[in-house]
């Protein structure tokens, strides 16, 4: 019973209980933050952090690091705003095959390049940028008429359209990674490519998948905040991308890939948008939550490590005693 | 008569450059039948496994299988044509679970991976490999190296192979290990698969297998049933072959000892290691993968950790703790992989050569780039390597001059003690002979040299004092003088005595 | 006609032997090309009116120099094989804040610069031994940057730094010869750090763990060491960077210089330093700033706006990073 507790444990105990501790201390220090207020505005900031951490963590998974999230964002947000007049499904929608048809580009010539993610996204990220600036004119641009993003205001209890949206694509990607073949090669690349490669699994196609997810997740997460918002600037979104990987990291997906699954993305932006969601109950500026986000990353990562390189030493041991055997 | 063979490969032939790797070679396997496959390393064994298994395409030759011509000119090819390759590189996904590494990448793999079906598919493949009781959800990085290996031979017979390779199965398993690979491998055979075992070690050959069959130069002995065989007639088999002058001769006399090694251990050694090397001595230490030589020397280097016994070098007690601290002591360390790390790539000759003296060409943490430029010159010259080429990247050099330019970096710390794995993996005959001579010439002004080497050969004509190693353990230590070569071989390939049944 | 040698292991040797002449074809290309950028940023510039100007040219060194001088500081980290640093505007930054609140609060230039330095520098080697004890750098870079960001404006209550009458504009504006002191500085950090890469013993060693860390440790150098050395020559960059950003900005608040890490980033990358260490320099760095610049610039001249330089400069970096990529490949085989 024990042992079979003990590989969840292993994956989100360190996680459920910052969650836990968050919650306490912030349902003590901060009055205001109470019940279903509370949740509505936690879970209205997984819209756009959530979805784009998603994004970016299954390309974390693959071993890869998606930067041009962000501009992803922008991109989509200004093209849903400038398409705004075919209606708010239809903008949205095109966003996303955007996002799609551009990260499923960036991935085949990552994986054809055999290149580095991190430096080819540092290029397509200012590239995507600067892409949303000439098509929104170079200005703040905004909805031409409100009736349109009306839908998107409403509220049933604790949920609203985008939420409940946000929370569909959540468990949409989590099943995908865990359940299907595709979603599994993509932690095969991730783990430990050259053994996936010897094992027979195909390069090209998981991380064209990868990248082609993070690519719509970030457009999405872009046209939605853009539409509820009403305006998108091309400077938007610009800090969402460090935001989603300190989320990631802290929920517990590994930057060396092929660990991790929706449940430590999702706590990860819970643990992220409650502490930013309670500490704006509390009437601070939003530096403080991201100090503190910097914080608790330092110390996850840092205990992450210490417990990593604990486990280490032991299985070391075990595998010496083995080969002596 | 061919249309019993499983396998016929005929007038084989592949070159790379000026090496003939395979010579005409022609290969056989029946249905049902264990085919051992022996011979030293470079003699081709690897080579005709690449063909079969469609890594290489040979120049020349046909490929039969079941009596038609097949083309297994891709590894994709090879595999539909029901041919498996049990690897010694691994290709299990450490962070994934054994269920699901069993179903990687095959062609079969289901399009939806529930756990429960993934586990039941793999409870059957574990049992028949004998590892009933490992729960198929354990993570692979969480089991021991023999686990492993023996996942990866599940993961072959989920293949339903007409045709299976073991390369080296057993190289870093245990005794009770090796006794269920082979139940494996009999049981295969004896479900009609045809089997060739890629291997070292006689003992499992003379248990396993019915035909051998003997590569030596890049060519192929007919076939020979395992009951007209013995240790010693296999044995010459496979070396048959003259000294010739490539070594150059022996010390005529010794000095003192310079290291003196005492019950050493360390993990990977079964047994603690007594030895010592005299100044002017080359002690050549030789045993195959898994027998505890890399450990062993690694262990002296400073890489490796020191679990017991004291090395005295030049009287005092040696700090093994780093490798600076080996540099300090004039401990010199060549390992076995310069790819790895040996060489640094991308950078020129010259900076490779003095990477580890730049603080004796330095004054205030600023390089002196003349007398850098100095030393490195003269060591290129004493190893004959171009110094006009000194700025140019060491990558561009052969395997040979790379080799020369590993061991030619140490002449700068004006070592007292070398330490050297593998002196000549890659390197071609010219240079070897080369390496051979400046290893002489280094020792005659003093030095006391640990040569490790897989080569046989190589061990009994370049050293003065050779020791084998088998399964972690010194086996023997005498001088050159009093080994034969076949005596040599059949130490580090077939130990009889009772000594591992621990 | 093939010889009857001895097959040991020699089928390596045969194919390696190949390989030399090719690779030394192709280290000839990578060091062509930003010279070949160069190049092309001239012609183009060359044909476009208002480009050859000493002003023109004198107003693209002076935007250069902040991300140039970071740019060549944060060359040592990735040349050590530690990707880059995630959180450099919130350094530079603070920097600026230091430099500007010390020299406004007291005065002195001297304490102002101790001050700096001392932090920044403090704050780097912090990070340095973070990474050397094992940590991702990507990683620990990014949330030293968020902390930084969020303790400055903590402290700061978001407002805007002032020097208080202090007068710093002379570090701005000192000209000799016509150029500011900005470039200046530029220039002799550019060089500065030229030499303790190729010259020194630290430097020397930074390449090695960049080119292969096994290697170096086995060749006794401190990959420990040599990474918070390597931090540490990037933490005097960018107070550098931050001092002269401050004299030039006049004032400074938490949220300024917010594209800073990426241009800093695109810089090294365009001036094609490898990211996997042990390959590139400092001057390539600072030639990458400046050709980043000199291509706004030029697009600038032609009437393009804001979006088209960007777009630019990100096409730039994405090609300049695969085709060296791509030779680094061939090289290899």
């Amino acid at each position: 019973m024990i042992r079979s507790l003990a590989r969840p444990a292993r994956q989100y105990g360190l996680q459920v209980v910052i969650l836990v501790a968050i919650i306490v201390t912030l349902v003590i220090v901060a009055p205001t933050f109470r019940g279903e207020a509370a949740i509505y505005a936690t879970l209205e900031r997984l819209v756009l952090l959530g979805i784009a951490t998603a994004g970016i963590a299954v390309t974390m998974i693959a071993a890869e690091l998606d930067l041009s999230v962000g501009s992803m964002a922008v991109l989509a947000g200004v093209v849903a705003v400038q398409l705004s007049g075919l209606g708010l499904v239809p903008s949205i929608a095109i966003a996303t095959l955007v996002g799609i048809v551009l990260g499923a580009a960036q991935g085949w010539l990552i994986a054809k390049l055999g290149i580095n993610s991190l430096v080819f996204t540092v290029g397509t990220l200012i590239l995507l940028k600067g892409a949303a600036w000439i098509a929104a004119g170079g200005a703040p641009i905004t909805v031409t008429d409100f009736t349109i993003t009306d839908p998107l205001l409403m509220r049933f209890w604790m949920f609203s359209p985008l939420s409940t949206v946000a929370i569909l694509v959540l468990v949409a990607v989590g099943v995908f990674l865990v359940w299907t073949k595709w979603g599994r090669e993509i932690y095969a690349i991730g783990g430990s490519r050259p053994e996936a490669i010897a094992a027979g699994v195909p390069i090209r196609r998981p991380m064209v998948v990868a990248f082609a997810i993070a690519g719509a997740c970030g457009a999405l997460a872009g046209a939605l905040a853009s539409m509820k918002g009403g305006s998108v600037t091309p400077d938007s979104y610009s800090n969402l991308v460090l935001s989603c990987v300190a989320a990631a990291l802290v929920g517990g997906i590994s930057l060396y890939g092929g660990r991790g699954d929706m449940i430590n993305i999702a706590l990860g932006v819970l643990i992220v948008a409650v502490l930013s969601a309670g500490l704006s109950a509390m009437g601070m500026q939003s530096f403080v939550s991201e100090l503190l986000t910097g914080m608790l990353l330092l110390a996850v990562i840092v205990i992450e490590f210490v417990i990593g390189r604990v486990l280490g030493r032991r299985k070391l041991r075990r595998l010496q005693f083995a080969a002596a055997a | 008569m061919t249309s019993e063979l499983r396998l016929l490969a005929k007038n084989v032939s592949k070159t790379y450059g000026a090496v003939r790797a395979l010579r005409d070679v022609t290969f056989e396997l029946r249905a049902g039948e264990v085919m051992a496959l022996l011979g030293e390393n470079g003699a081709g064994k690897s080579t005709i496994v690449k063909v079969i298994s469609g890594l290489i395409r040979p120049d020349k030759g046909t490929i039969e299988i079941d009596g038609a011509p097949a083309d297994i000119s891709t590894s994709q090819l090879s595999q539909q044509a029901g041919i498996a390759v049990v690897q010694q590189e691994y290709s299990t996904v450490g962070t994934m679970s054994v269920a699901e590494n069993l179903v990687l990448g095959q062609s079969t793999a289901p399009k939806w991976w529930s756990r429960r079906s993934l586990n039941a598919s793999a409870r059957a493949l574990l049992d028949r490999v004998g590892l009933s009781d490992l729960d198929p959800r354990t993570p692979v990085e969480d089991l021991s190296v023999a686990e492993m290996q023996l996942v990866e031979i599940a993961r072959v017979l989920a293949r339903d192979a007409k045709i299976v390779i073991f390369d080296e199965p057993t190289a870093a398993l245990s005794d009770a290990e090796i006794v269920r690979v082979l139940d494996v491998v009999r049981r295969l055979a004896s479900e009609g698969r045809s089997i060739v075992y890629v291997t070292h070690r006689l003992g499992e050959v003379f248990e396993v297998a019915d035909r051998v069959t003997i590569f030596r130069n890049g060519q192929s002995s007919e076939p020979i049933a395992i009951d007209q065989l013995d240790v010693k007639s296999v044995v010459e088999k496979i070396i048959g072959r003259e000294l010739g002058d490539m070594y150059p001769p022996v010390a005529e006399s010794l000095g003192d000892v310079l290291l003196e090694v005492t019950d050493l251990m360390a993990p990977g050694l079964r047994e603690p290691v007594t030895v010592s090397v005299r100044a002017g001595e080359i002690l050549g230490i030789t045993g195959q993968l898994g027998s505890g030589t890399a450990e062993f020397v690694q262990t002296l280097a400073g890489v490796h950790p020191k679990l017991a016994g004291s090395v005295r070098l030049n009287g005092a007690e040696a700090d093994l703790r780093s490798r600076r601290a080996g540099i300090k002591q004039g401990i010199a360390y060549c390992s076995a992989d310069r790819k790895r790390n040996g060489i640094f790539s991308g950078i020129s000759i010259l900076r490779n050569l003095s990477s580890p003296w730049l603080d004796r060409v330095s004054t205030i943490g600023v390089v002196r780039t003349a007398k850098e430029a100095d030393i490195a010159g003269q060591t290129a010259r004493q190893f004959a390597i171009d110094a006009r080429r000194m700025g140019s990247s060491v990558g561009t050099l052969s395997g040979g001059n790379q080799q020369k330019v590993v061991l030619g970096k140490w002449i700068g710390i004006q070592p007292t003690v070398l330490l050297v794995e593998e002196p000549t993996r890659g390197v071609d005959v010219g240079a070897r002979a080369e390496i051979y001579r400046k290893l002489r010439e280094l020792c005659n002004e003093g030095l006391g040299i640990i040569v490790s080497s897989s080569d046989t050969n190589e061990v009994f004509g370049l050293c003065d004092t050779v020791a084998t190693f088998y399964r972690g353990a010194l086996t023997n230590v005498r001088a050159r003088s009093e080994w034969t070569e076949p005596e040599l071989v059949k130490e580090v390939m077939h130990r009889t005595e009772a000594a591992h049944a621990h | 006609m093939p010889t009857d040698t001895s097959t040991n292991a020699a089928t390596t040797a045969a194919i390696s032997n190949v390989v030399g002449t090719r690779t030394r074809r192709v280290d000839l290309a990578k060091w062509a090309l930003p010279v070949i950028l160069l190049v092309l940023v001239i012609v183009a510039g060359l044909t476009t009116p208002g480009f050859a100007s000493f002003d023109n040219l004198r107003a693209i060194l002076i935007n250069a120099s902040i991300v140039g001088i970071v740019a060549v500081g944060m060359t040592p980290v990735t040349l050590s094989g530690n990707f880059f640093s995630l959180g450099a505007s919130s350094s530079v930054m603070l920097a600026a804040v230091l430099f500007i609140g010390v020299f406004g609060g007291t005065g002195s230039l001297f304490l102002a610069l101790l001050v700096t330095i001392g932090v920044l520098v403090a704050v780097g080697v912090a990070q340095g031994l973070v990474v050397a004890a094992g940590l991702n750098p990507v990683i620990t870079t990014l949330a030293a940057g968020t902390i930084i960001y969020g303790l400055v404006t903590w402290l700061s209550n978001g407002a805007v730094i002032t020097p208080n009458g202090a007068d710093m504009r002379w570090i701005a504006l000192t000209s000799w010869f016509g150029l500011p002191l900005p470039i200046y500085i530029f220039a002799a950090y550019t060089l500065v750090t030229w030499f303790v890469v190729e010259r020194t013993v630290v430097g020397r060693r930074i390449l090695l763990i960049g080119a292969n860390r096994e290697s170096a440790k086995i060749s006794g150098t401190s990959a420990r060491t040599t990474t918070v050395w390597a931090f540490l020559s990037m933490s005097v960059g960018m107070a550098v960077a931050g001092i002269v950003a401050g004299a030039q900005l006049q004032q400074i608040q938490s949220n300024d210089l917010p594209n800073l890490t990426m241009d800093t980033v695109a810089a090294v990358l365009v001036g094609g330093t490898s990211i996997n260490g042990g390959e590139g320099s400092p001057l390539r760095s600072a030639i990458g700033a400046i050709l980043i610049v000199a291509l706004g610039n030029i697009m600038l001249l032609h009437g393009l706006p804001t979006g088209y330089r960007m777009l630019g400069v990100g096409l730039l970096v994405v090609v300049v990073v695969s085709v060296l990529h791509i030779l680094r490949k061939a090289s290899l085989k």
